[in-house]
This record gives structure tokens, sequence and C-alpha cells, in this order.
């Protein structure tokens, strides 16, 4: 890709562009970054679908559910919270993702997910 | 009414509950004229919200994967475009430390999007346009003064190359560019000169290729004349 070199010969690229050192250098930082990734990505995998017992869950698990009832509470007020919750079944990112998306869309609800796992 | 339709009625709630009541009023109307028995409003609400999640729930459980699966395509994602992408991040933000977090965050969000089931055909740019944004949204928020604008990945690989003889010129040349363009524009040839095609500059600027296509056109036109006067002039 020559673009500049379009517009002006001066600008032309007289070799064949290889990987600067710059772009090794931000190869090697990214790659550096994997491990912090990837154990964030871990903690929320596990947390994202909650189907253990209530009663042997984890502070971050519970952190996450309270979270998420707040956030129910507040878009669609106390009732709803605790009709959903009376269905029997615990309420997770997984099993409410679809009723968030339904009312808030798919970037709100993204964010509200983030919003959710914060900090864990 | 009922308590349970005292409390969402309008004014004891927020305004996305205010939606959802109106909403479901009009659907108890609908199903009062269609003979469905009454059943109250929250009854309905749950009806609803129970079809709702399961029709979701459905049509994604095919075209989505559960956490494990996004989280190992967000991996793999990373492997792929990772460097790239700190490039970008830094070229935008100047900052080691905000590109990283810029990076961490970008994948963050992918995850979260491909847990959510949703359908990202061009992960590139789809991950270019998520971490422009997040670092805009950053430095708004953070309320530094500095240029939000892209800098140039010409102008990179240029301040790379000192040992041309036409770099200070061309660093020149960059500068009285982007001040000749207007920024959509000059968004459109800096994309381009990162390698996207039109395609790509289209999702990633949410415009069509066509115009896409006309705004660099009208850039490589602009310049042209530019240049043209320039040399006249010398």
């Amino acid at each position: 890709m020559n673009l500049f070199g379009k517009w002006h010969p001066g600008l032309m690229r007289r070799k064949p562009q290889t990987a600067s050192s710059r772009d090794v250098h931000f190869e090697a930082e990214a790659a550096s970054g994997l491990d912090e990734l990837q154990t964030r990505l871990n903690q929320w995998s596990d947390l994202w679908s909650q189907d253990t017992d209530p009663a042997i869950r984890t502070a971050a698990q519970k952190l996450v559910a309270e979270r998420l009832a707040r956030w129910i509470e507040r878009c669609f007020g106390q009732h709803v919270e605790s009709a959903l919750r009376g269905k029997g079944t615990p309420i997770s990112l997984a099993s409410s993702t679809p009723i968030f998306t339904a009312f808030l869309g798919r970037r709100a609800t993204r964010e509200l997910s983030r919003r959710v796992l914060q900090d864990i | 009414m009922n308590e349970a339709e005292l409390r969402i009625a309008p004014g004891n709630c927020s305004a996305t509950a205010d939606v959802i009541w109106r909403a479901l009023k009009g659907l108890q109307s609908l199903c009062n004229r269609v003979g469905t028995e009454d059943e109250g409003v929250i009854g309905l609400a749950r009806r609803g919200w129970n079809n709702i999640a399961a029709q979701q729930v459905h049509r994604r459980r095919d075209a989505s994967m559960d956490a494990q699966s996004a989280r190992e395509r967000t991996i793999e994602a990373y492997q792929l475009h990772a460097g790239v992408l700190l490039a970008y991040s830094h070229r935008l933000t100047r900052d080691d430390a905000l590109a990283q977090d810029a990076l961490q965050e970008t994948f963050l969000r992918y995850f979260l999007a491909l847990a959510q089931g949703e359908d990202i055909r061009n992960v590139r740019a789809w991950l270019h346009r998520v971490a422009h944004n997040y670092v805009c949204e950053t430095l708004r928020s953070a309320r530094i003064r500095t240029a939000v604008s892209l800098e140039d990945a010409g102008e990179e690989r240029l301040r790379d190359e000192r040992s041309m003889p036409d770099a200070d010129r061309a660093a020149d040349w960059i500068d009285a560019a982007r001040q000749l363009l207007a920024p959509r524009e000059w968004q459109c040839v800096q994309l381009r000169a990162e390698g996207f095609d039109y395609t790509e500059i289209a999702t990633e600027l949410a415009i069509r290729p066509g115009t896409v296509g006309s705004l660099l056109h009208r850039a490589s036109e602009k310049l042209r004349i530019r240049l043209r006067k320039k040399e006249g002039s010398a």
C-alpha cells in the first residue's frame, strides 16, 4: 500500500514494506499482556453462568449476583426482580442477557455486563 | 388496580419501566380484545418476558456460543490482532499505559459481545472501532485536552524511516494534508493507510462503502490540486 506515493513520486517507497522494528516492539508488548487477559477471561467465563448452588457460591459469584439483581431492579423495578428470582433458577448473566437485550439493546447490555463484572 | 400494578405505575418508576408499562398496557388491551383471560399486567409481563427470553435463548443457542468458546475465540483474536491494535491505540493516545488499557478493554468487550451472541463478521474492523471509542471516551472523561484525532500510520512509518532524505518533507506534507482535508476525509485516508479496505473503513465509520470511495476521491483531488499549486509556486 503506497497511498502517498500516488500523489507525489518523492514519497514513493523504494523498498517493499517489511515489518519495522516498531511493529516488532508492539507485537512483543501485546504478547506480554496475554496472560493478564487470560486470567481475566477465565474468571469472567466462570462467572458468566452461575449454575452452582447459591449456598456454595464464592464471594465473587455473590457479588455478581448482587450487582445483577440491583441492575434488574433499577431497569425493571423491584417486583420484576422478585418475579424473575421466583422462577427457581438463579439469576446469572447468561440467563438475564436475553431480557436485557430485548429491552435495552445490545450495546447497553454489553456495557451493563461489563459493569457487573468490573474489578473482578 | 392491584398492588402489583401500582408498583410499576408511571411516576413510581424509572423512564425505562415507564416505556415497558405503556407497552404492557397495549398488550393487555390487545389480549382483552382477542378474548384472552385477563390475568393482570404483571402476569402478562411475566409471560411476555419468559417468551422473549425463551425465543432469544433458542435463537442465540444456534448462532452464539457459551462463555468457554467465547473465551477461546477471544484469545485467538488476541493472538492475531493484538500487535496491530496496540500500535493503533498507541498512535491514538501516545501513552503506553493507556494503549495497553485500551487493548485489554477492547478484548474484554469482544469476549462479552461473543458471549452475548453478537454476530461479528469483520473482527478487525470491530476491534479497531471499539478501541477507538474506548480511547475517545477515556480521554474525554479524563478531560485531557490533547488532540484526539488519529495520528497517521504513514506518518509513523515515515518517522521510523529517518534515513530517508524525504522524511522531514513528508512529515510537513502530512501536516499540511491534515489541515487541508475535512475530518471525515482525513479519517478515511488514515484508515486506508492503515491497510483497511473500503468495506472495513465503511464498517468502522458507519457509512456506505460508496461514500468511502467518494471521500477518498475528494481527498485525493484536494491533495493533488494543492501539490500542483505548491510545485507551481516553487
